[in-house]
């Protein structure tokens, strides 16, 4: 009886200590499951398709020029302006303009590399990043290829992998 | 001198180190973890045995219970109680650990908040770990449970000893 009562007394005062993380995190935190892109495909996958892949880098611009897989191309929607971490509820998608023009660009060259045939792997900044999503469904939509793919954890997954 | 009371302190003198040290693990898991419940959650939530919902409510109560066991390892206050739940929190660790590796997940294991041992999956270092943290936990668990025994009928308040 004494060690349920030390354990109940124990997780009463855990979920006191909970709930003021959580709410100290209240605009971090996410309760809703990301939409998941069936084509999300770990790292180690991503690295044993070798050369074959073609690389593409959604999370804009800035951090293209930061740093990137080895001989990936940009094809973002929206230049900079998506930051990475957990999304906060009210601003996720559909905030941001579309640049069109850069896209129609962009897509141009990830067409000419993938030659429609070579897997393409889209990457965002990290798990949450949802723009590796919304690039490849947009490039699965408009261009038809049934082998484009999400790598999961992004970028920071890949590098944490090993990196190259 | 008598050489089974300096066994006794000899083990004795084991027990604090280890709830010491015990102590100090999961106050730094805890502490590290709440830096970044979102991240931890993710963790959670890269095993795929849990929705993003559970995986967010899990990470916020193993950041409290961390952080409360580990402080009561150190003070003795709720001390059974606090074995046994770390005990348990243990159990499914080792159980979430095995189950991704047989399935080939390739994940942090979210332990240390991604800020140790972070450097692709290493489940046999992972695991090993865990195990060692069980059987320490189990040391000091097993010599207060003799205690309670010892002073006849267990303790029935928030001291153990």
């Amino acid at each position: 009886m004494g060690v349920l009562r030390q354990i109940a007394v124990l997780v009463s005062i855990a979920t006191a200590v909970a709930a003021g993380v959580g709410v100290w995190h209240r605009h971090e935190l996410v309760w809703r499951v990301r939409e998941a892109w069936a084509g999300e495909i770990p790292a180690a996958t991503a690295r044993a398709w070798g050369d074959a892949v073609v690389w593409v880098d959604a999370r804009g611009p800035a951090a293209f020029a930061r740093g990137r897989i080895e001989g990936a191309l940009p094809l973002d929607e929206a230049g900079d302006g998506r930051r990475s971490g957990p999304p906060r509820s009210k601003h996720i998608k559909g905030a941001l303009p579309l640049d069109d023009a850069g896209w129609e660009g962009q897509r141009r060259a990830v067409a000419l590399a993938a030659g429609g045939d070579r897997p393409v792997v889209v990457y965002g900044e990290d798990f949450w990043d949802d723009r590796a999503d919304a690039v490849a469904r947009r490039l699965r939509r408009e261009t038809g290829w049934g082998k484009v793919f999400v790598l999961r954890g992004g970028y920071a997954g890949w590098m944490k992998a090993g990196g190259r | 001198m008598d050489e089974n009371g300096a066994a006794m302190r000899l083990l004795g003198g084991v027990e604090i180190g280890l709830r010491a040290g015990l102590g100090a693990v999961f106050v730094y898991s805890g502490w590290v973890k709440a830096g970044n419940p979102a991240r931890f959650a993710g963790e959670i939530a890269a095993y795929h045995l849990t929705s993003q919902g559970v995986a967010t409510g899990l990470a916020l109560a193993l950041i409290g219970l961390e952080w409360v066991c580990g402080v009561a390892l150190w003070t003795r206050w709720g001390y059974r109680g606090a074995v046994g739940v770390l005990l348990g929190l243990m159990g499914v660790f080792l159980g979430a650990l095995i189950t991704a590796w047989a399935r080939g997940l390739s994940l942090d294991c979210g332990c240390f908040g991604g800020a140790v041992g972070s450097v692709g999956a290493n489940y046999g270092m992972w695991i090993g770990r865990d195990l060692l943290i069980a059987a320490g936990l189990g040391a000091i668990g097993w010599r207060a449970w003799r205690g309670a025994r010892r002073e006849g009928g267990g303790v029935d308040g928030m001291h153990a000893d």
